[in-house]
């Protein structure tokens, strides 16, 4: 789909390049003897071992056929960070995600959902039930497209290198079971199960809280984890 | 009350479907078939709904607990699905509260114990930050020429390995320097950047945001987006580091850069600090950019959300002397949509009418070049480095480029120097051609050149040296021919190639590569005895092997004109080159010739 970052794999060890020059100088151990090279046919004129150190290795751009294909599957996880992207990673505090950790953030969801209720309690053509319904709604909605949508980083400090990861996953660097994970994750459970519940368990409304809810629950499971789900 | 009537409604129900199934034994006696098995399923889940209603009775009795039982009550509504999937939830987010943190990076995270930490701690010896000068490059230092008196074409007197050069009659021609225009002679240059060290002194003293800004630097800023047609310009405090504060301003992880194989030093390093991602086209081989960008299309094409693409290369190029074919390739960037990213550091003040670069070269507008950057230290005199192009490009450095915004600004008197020097080669132009007359100096005397290079006469030059730069390019590049390297064994090139099979730069630096130096040797031979014979300085490439991430061209005997260079200049050049040359290269005829050099660069 895109020329991602990982889609190279910047890890794998670099045997070629580094075992040319060996070759190369192998007959010179210590240089600051004077010289033992020797005129001979080991040194090539190409030093390099696939030859490709001449002005022109090949007619062929190098990565867009190495490039590995993306499966075509509809799950998919995306590979692991490299060692680069993980260094780019740590540079910096990761400014977007970091702000969550802090209390008033948590309280922020709470005042949101109960100035939501509020806010619906004014709309006198909603009935108790559906106002219960839509702040649960407007709070689901909102929190997945916030924390499960939105990829990357809206300031750039980090040369791109959260770009792959929503803000779900670059809370606490991807650690599971944190205090605040635990905590965003009560929460719109605790808020379906109130929400059901004043609304007077109709099935309908029922069906559209339970889904909601499940939406922005099923993401944040550990499994879900830098999973990607393609539907188009 | 309530718990007992859930209990009680519960109760009625498993008797009436128990006396039921007891009912239809007892009736049918022995003739009727084992019960079928769904029945008994639905005693023993009512059982066991039985008993846990039993326990949930008992919540009654513990505080708060009749709260709970009155929320489950209502919340039951004659639908165990639904409560089955609420009570679900409820003991998923027990579970999920009680499971202990686990690190996303676990299995990379080595634990030592301390005695472990101690050990490691006492065995590692820091590597020197600085490495050794080694006996075979020793002599690289010692040529580095040291210029009495004032940097200017008719040198005084020069030192070089300890030898003094000093000819009382008749000076020596300085053929080693960028400054293409002869600049650093201009007494209004002179003049403009002492008035100005009087008047601000020698430093900026802060960034550019942070008061290191003066009138002068707004100035300059000005005169350089006038002097090259755009909107608007950004002065960096040194040029090496404007590619490198440029490019990974724009680009980062995931967007694209076409760029040539042959590019210099500070672009390559942007490349990499920048994080994106590279493609190589062969040195200024068009079809081969082509081809690439047709590769890649149909994966762009796909691409959502879009990335930043941009072509990356060099006016005048660095390592080589050769001009970009720049028609060509605003040509395939506006076919294919890319931006044009152009390295302009010798190609302004070099070429064009008017020494407005490459662009004018060509005469294609500056605003097909996207991004603009070049050197106030080549042909205007001065220092520090500049990028130009449109506003919004340049407003977006101010913030996020990380030289402009972290590191000094330029010196006042460089601003300066830089603005007079803009002044200088525009006050001259001749109103019937347009032509600047400092310019038109420069290319004659750089075609003059040429042509005298390749004069067949010069029987010695011809057998040993290629001139590889282009024809306009005063700054000449002159590389041992391959067939004479072929007898050497030279190999092809120099370095690693890592990064453009890979992608990704080396991991070690080059190591030290005794042919590269024997051949840069060589090459110091020549410049050293045309010295002492003719009074004649010129320079080779001096590239430091280690930090070139691209394969490295064989190095080159450079030939830097400038304005001031007369004709009979020339023609003393060529003759003694043409001597020189002979009198070195007749002895070195096979590889071993060659490595019996090595004893020569340890007594240099």
């Amino acid at each position: 789909m895109s020329l991602s970052p990982n889609s190279r794999d910047y890890l794998s060890p670099d045997i070629n390049s580094s075992s040319q020059y060996i070759r190369r100088n192998s007959n010179i151990e210590n240089i600051n003897q004077p010289s033992n090279l020797q005129s001979s046919s080991q040194h090539a004129r190409k030093n390099s071992i696939n030859g490709d150190l001449t002005p022109t290795p090949s007619h062929q751009p190098a990565h867009t056929i190495t490039r590995p294909r993306r499966s075509s599957s509809i799950i998919q996880h995306l590979e692991p960070d490299t060692i680069d992207t993980k260094i780019d990673q740590a540079l910096n505090p990761n400014l977007n995600a970091n702000w969550v950790n802090q209390k008033g953030a948590w309280l922020i969801h709470i005042i949101i959902i109960i100035i939501l209720k509020i806010f619906y309690n004014f709309l006198n053509i909603l009935n108790n039930d559906w106002k219960w319904t839509m702040t649960n709604l407007t709070y689901n909605i909102g929190s997945y497209i916030m924390f499960h949508q939105v990829k990357g980083t809206p300031f750039e400090f980090n040369s791109g290198a959260y770009d792959n990861l929503t803000m779900w996953e670059q809370i606490d660097n991807g650690d599971q079971y944190t205090p605040t994970k635990k905590f965003l994750m009560i929460v719109p459970i605790g808020l379906f199960l109130i929400s059901t519940h004043y609304s007077n368990y109709n099935l309908n409304l029922f069906l559209l809280n339970g889904l909601s809810c499940l939406c922005v629950v099923i993401p944040k499971l550990a499994i879900a984890h830098r999973l990607r789900v393609t539907l188009y | 009350m309530a718990s007992s009537l859930v209990i009680s409604t519960t109760t009625t129900t498993i008797t009436s479907i128990a006396t039921e199934i007891l009912n239809r034994q007892l009736s049918d006696g022995q003739n009727l078939p084992p019960p079928p098995l769904s029945q008994t399923w639905q005693v023993i889940l009512n059982t066991f709904i039985h008993h846990f209603l039993k326990f949930l009775n008992l919540l009654n009795k513990i505080p708060g607990g009749p709260v709970v039982l009155r929320y489950i009550k209502s919340s039951y509504q004659n639908d165990p699905i639904r409560s089955l999937f609420e009570y679900c939830l409820f003991i998923f987010a027990l579970t999920y509260f009680f499971t202990s943190k686990k690190k996303e990076n676990k299995s990379e995270i080595v634990k030592f114990s301390s005695k472990e930490i101690d050990e490691l701690c006492n065995e590692w010896e820091p590597e020197p930050l600085v490495k050794e000068v080694i006996n075979l490059q020793e002599w690289q230092l010692k040529s580095i020429p040291e210029i009495v008196g004032q940097n200017q074409f008719n040198l005084k007197k020069i030192i070089i390995n300890n030898n003094t050069y000093n000819d009382e009659k008749q000076s020596i021609k300085n053929f080693a320097s960028q400054d293409f225009l002869n600049l650093n002679e201009n007494q209004r240059i002179k003049d403009a950047a002492e008035v100005e060290i009087k008047y601000a002194g020698v430093g900026a003293c802060g960034p550019p945001n942070f008061y290191g800004t003066q009138d002068v630097h707004v100035r300059v800023e000005e005169d350089l987006a006038e002097f090259l047609d755009s909107e608007q310009a950004i002065i960096y405090g040194q040029d090496y580091v404007t590619a490198g504060s440029v490019i990974p301003a724009f680009l980062k992880r995931g967007d694209l850069c076409v760029v040539d194989r042959n590019v210099n030093n500070a672009v390559q390093k942007a490349l990499i600090v920048s994080r994106a991602d590279i493609e190589w086209f062969d040195h200024n081989d068009m079809d081969h950019l082509n081809q690439i960008l047709t590769q890649l299309k149909p994966v762009l094409d796909k691409q959502k959300p879009i990335k930043r693409r941009f072509i990356v290369t060099e006016g005048l190029f660095a390592n080589s002397g050769d001009i970009v074919n720049l028609p060509k390739i605003v040509e395939l960037k506006n076919k294919f949509k890319y931006r044009l990213f152009l390295d302009e550091s010798l190609s302004i003040g070099t070429l064009g009418i008017t020494g407005k670069g490459v662009a004018e070269h060509f005469n294609i507008p500056r605003a097909e070049i996207s991004i603009t950057i070049g050197s106030m230290a080549n042909s205007f005199a001065s220092s520090g480095g500049f990028c130009v192009g449109v506003s919004s490009m340049v407003h977006h450095q101010r913030i996020s480029s990380n030289a402009y915004v972290f590191s000094a600004s330029l010196p006042p008197y460089s601003a300066k120097v830089t603005s007079q020097a803009i002044k200088v080669i525009k006050e001259n132009i001749d109103s019937r051609t347009g032509q600047s007359k400092l310019m038109t100096t420069l290319h004659k005397i750089t075609n003059y050149t040429y042509q005298t290079l390749s004069r067949s006469s010069n029987t010695n030059l011809n057998c040993y040296f290629d001139i590889v730069s282009s024809p306009q390019s005063p700054m000449i590049h002159l590389q041992l021919k391959e067939t004479y390297r072929e007898k050497l064994n030279l190999p092809l090139l120099y370095g690693n190639s890592s990064f453009i099979t890979t992608g990704k730069p080396s991991q070690y630096p080059n190591k030290f590569d005794e042919y590269f130096n024997l051949e840069c040797f060589l090459l110091q031979k020549v410049i050293d005895l045309i010295l002492t014979k003719s009074n004649i300085l010129l320079t080779r490439s001096k590239i430091i092997l280690e930090h070139e991430d691209l394969p490295v061209l064989p190095p080159h005997l450079l030939i830097n004109l400038s304005a001031s260079v007369t004709k009979s200049d020339i023609d003393m050049l060529v003759e003694s080159l043409d001597a020189v040359v002979y009198s070195i290269f007749k002895n070195i005829q096979a590889e071993n010739d060659l490595i019996n050099l090595t004893n020569e660069i340890l007594n240099y």
